[in-house]
């Protein structure tokens, strides 16, 4: 079954799905962001740990 | 081979090459508004409206209302990086943190969106109950109800069609304007406030700080960065939008602010008659103590409004869930999915949807802790949400011309900064009062 033509020109090429398929590559992260991303870690295992006290503490 | 998703898409940005052909500048802008509206007001949510409405029991007109205008601001600058984002890479939050910065950081980005959203969308139906019980709706029916048309809202199978649903809902945001009216503030006392930032009663104590950071986490958090950038991908907007989405956002924050002032306003009375609102639970307590005051009809606009609030926040904010896991997953995530393409998108934002609903309705739920837990986890995970979508309007692989230049960094850095410290002092006296109140 064929249906009407389809006029995809409204669509930028990188907006299409085929385009939207492919992941982009992992960025080169400079040393800067490293240390960032890593503090990050250190910080969201904190805030996860404050989340589950605040939390406990709440029920009782 | 083009997909469902393609055909639709393509259809809806023909009539905006139409209608920019066209010369049609309004029927232009009528199409491209939309994400930036739609956030906004869908932060102006149910918990939220609670918080300005405290603010004006306790503070009155004075130091919050320009200080409301001026957290409008800081969201508008941080939502129009996200849309910059969004226009130049055609790909979501979520997606561009685990393409970019690992599947560890973007299963994180994912889980958390995801948790502290279902979290969110629990207040959300609180506050749909509490409004719809001054109308002396029991709280099966109003959350029922809500859950329904949610659920069906994201059913329509078509971006524009959700976003105009959801967009004539919340244009009844607005109520509280016309509330505000019924309690009929000094316009003098108003222009005072936004040229002196005064009065202040009682200083800047305790409770003012726990106030300010409300305020603050009542209009930045992390589902909007999510919901916007997602939906900018979804309408397809591109680089000749970028200025009506500059605009759509900044109508959007305007209104927003516009509103949660008038929330302010509305609930002056209380704090001019002196009504103790601290064990106020809900919309129904402040409508009802509100009566003598506003009338029957001013409760009923202010009722009505946490009603809405609530609902569009569930609206926008369980179809941001679908599009942070289907992003991450590298599944279909679209509100043009057909249903049989996108049962993992729509699955998610229904269940979370359904689980909510079902949380607010099981007897002696830990309610109260839910949206503790909301807060802290808002204001705590607001920093590195904050930092990664400083780090992608920098990349400039991705973002070519578009990256953040010196001034959009100076600015946002600021906010990333202000945000940052203001929110963890949020989540840290929220977690000192657990310890020491006990």
């Amino acid at each position: 079954m064929s249906g009407p033509p389809v006029d995809l020109s409204a669509l930028e090429p990188d907006q299409r799905s085929s385009a939207l398929s492919v992941p982009l590559p992992q960025k080169h992260l400079s040393r800067g962001t490293i240390v960032l991303l890593s503090f990050l870690r250190v910080y969201v295992a904190l805030s996860v740990g404050v989340v589950i006290i605040a939390f406990a503490r709440a029920l009782r | 081979m083009p997909t469902a998703v393609d055909v639709v898409r393509a259809g809806d940005r023909a009539r905006v090459r139409r209608a920019r052909d066209g010369h049609r500048a309004l029927a232009l802008c009528l199409l491209i508004a939309g994400p930036g509206i739609l956030v906004m007001l869908g932060e102006n949510d149910g918990p939220s409206m609670l918080s300005y409405a405290t603010t004006g029991a306790m503070y009155g007109v004075g130091f919050f209302v320009p200080f409301i205008a001026l957290t409008f601001a800081m969201a508008f600058i941080v939502q129009e990086t996200v849309l910059r984002i969004g226009i130049a890479t055609h790909r979501g939050h979520a997606e561009l943190i685990a393409s970019r910065f690992g599947i560890v950081w973007g299963g994180f980005a994912m889980l958390d969106l995801f948790i502290g959203n279902l979290l969110t969308l629990v207040a959300e139906f609180v506050a749909i109950a509490a409004g719809a019980a001054f109308f002396g709706i029991p709280a099966v029916v109003a959350v029922g109800a809500g859950a329904l048309i949610v659920v069906a809202s994201m059913c329509t199978r078509r971006y524009f069609t959700w976003e105009r649903a959801v967009m004539t809902l919340a244009a009844a945001n607005v109520l509280f304007v016309p509330a505000a009216f019924f309690a009929h503030p000094d316009p003098v006392a108003i222009v005072r406030a936004f040229g002196t930032w005064q009065p202040l009663p009682g200083g800047a104590n305790g409770q003012f700080l726990m106030l300010v950071l409300a305020n603050i986490g009542a209009t930045v958090t992390p589902w909007m960065l999510f919901f916007q950038q997602s939906a900018v991908v979804d309408k397809g907007l591109t680089k000749a939008d970028l200025r009506l989405g500059r605009i759509d956002t900044a109508l959007g924050a305007s209104v927003a602010a516009i509103v949660a002032i008038a929330a302010v306003i509305a609930t002056e009375p209380l704090f001019a008659h002196h009504v103790d609102v601290a064990s106020f639970a809900g919309g129904a307590d402040f409508a009802t103590a509100l009566r003598p005051y506003l009338g029957s009809a001013g409760a009923t606009l202010f009722a009505l409004g946490m009603i809405e609030a609530g609902l569009v926040a569930a609206m926008t904010i369980s179809t941001s869930s679908a599009y942070g896991v289907g992003e991450v997953l590298r599944r279909g995530h679209s509100l043009n999915l057909p249903l049989s393409q996108g049962r993992l998108f729509y699955g998610i934002g229904i269940a979370s949807i359904v689980i909510a609903a079902a949380v607010v309705l099981i007897p002696h739920a830990p309610l109260l802790a839910i949206t503790l837990a909301v807060n802290v986890i808002a204001t705590l995970l607001m920093a590195p949400a904050l930092i990664f979508v400083l780090l992608l309007a920098n990349d400039r692989e991705i973002m070519g011309r578009l990256a953040n230049g010196w001034r959009a960094n100076l600015a946002g850095g600021t906010i990333v900064v202000g945000i940052s410290i203001v929110g963890a002092l949020y989540a840290i006296v929220l977690v000192v009062q657990e310890f020491g109140g006990k």
